[in-house]
């Protein structure tokens, strides 16, 4: 600490700018926003759905659900009736009660979510591979 | 109709022996056959398996069936000992077993029953209690209590 502390505190150290000419500030002048972050709105991806097969999400149809999304690093959740569940969960999912013609909302958030999210749309629209 | 209402005290067994998942569904196609044929039960339980193991994981399963031989909804509760094989996702061994036998035309009541099942299995304090019980009145008590808590 003591003198070299003093100066890393000094409050001119971000005013300073080397270079008096109008113009774009080079980048590595500029202050560094990562100390400070603002949160900004969270992002997810979000589809309403409509339950389509006759046995609703059962237990086979959860299974089938989580094992779909298995592979994918981002979350997934179902939310109905005012209960959301992890949508990666067997016992989760299976605690919606969702039968046929129940409004389901589908998120998913992280890298892949855009993927993930294809993966349950396709299997909800072909009512889980049940034939009806 | 709530879980409990299909588990009459004398389906509930503490400490059953199976050697495999095979006798296990054989023993419980007795115990939900109720001393009719347990062979249409059996025969559900077994197809049912077979489109995928009903281990929930963390030693949980809930083996169950549709049956159209079958004119009433009838569940049972075991706890295994010692724990078997069941298939799981986590590979975990099968120590609590709710199983189900519902009519063919059962589909919201069904996903009512299974969704009561979950919410009892995946709350740790319940599971604990059921895996402390130390006899079948115990079990039943835990069941209740287990049961309940979620409402």
């Amino acid at each position: 600490m003591g003198k070299a502390g003093q100066a890393w505190s000094s409050p001119a150290r971000h005013c300073v700018r080397p270079n008096p000419v109008p113009g774009p500030i080079k980048p590595e002048f500029r202050p560094d926003h990562s100390l400070f972050p603002t949160p900004s709105p969270k992002k997810m991806l979000e589809k309403d759905i409509v339950i389509s097969n006759k046995l609703g999400l059962h237990a086979r149809a959860s299974a089938k659900l989580v094992q779909a999304l298995h592979d994918f690093q981002c979350s997934a959740f179902l939310a109905c009736r005012g209960k959301e569940v992890n949508a990666k969960s067997i016992m989760g999912v299976m605690m919606l009660a969702a039968g046929l013609g129940t409004p389901v909302t589908l998120r998913t958030d992280g890298p892949d979510e855009e993927a993930a999210m294809q993966a349950m749309l396709g299997l909800f629209e072909r009512k889980f591979d049940e034939g009806q | 109709m709530p879980f409990l209402e299909l588990l009459p005290a004398e389906r509930v067994r503490y400490g059953l022996v199976a050697r495999d998942k095979a006798e296990l569904l054989d023993r419980l196609a007795l115990l939900l056959a109720d001393g009719g044929d347990p062979a249409p039960t059996r025969e559900a339980l077994v197809a049912r398996e077979r489109l995928g193991s009903t281990g929930l994981g963390h030693g949980v399963a809930i083996p169950h069936g549709r049956s159209a031989a079958v004119t009433e909804a009838r569940a049972a509760f075991v706890r295994l000992e010692p724990p078997i094989e069941f298939g799981a996702e986590d590979r975990a061994p099968v120590d609590l077993v709710a199983a189900l036998i519902v009519p063919a035309h059962f589909t919201d009541q069904h996903l009512k029953l299974l969704a009561e099942l979950a919410e009892m299995f995946s709350n740790a304090v319940v599971t604990a209690e059921l895996r402390a019980a130390a006899d079948a009145p115990a079990l039943y008590e835990a069941l209740k209590k287990g049961l309940r808590a979620e409402r």
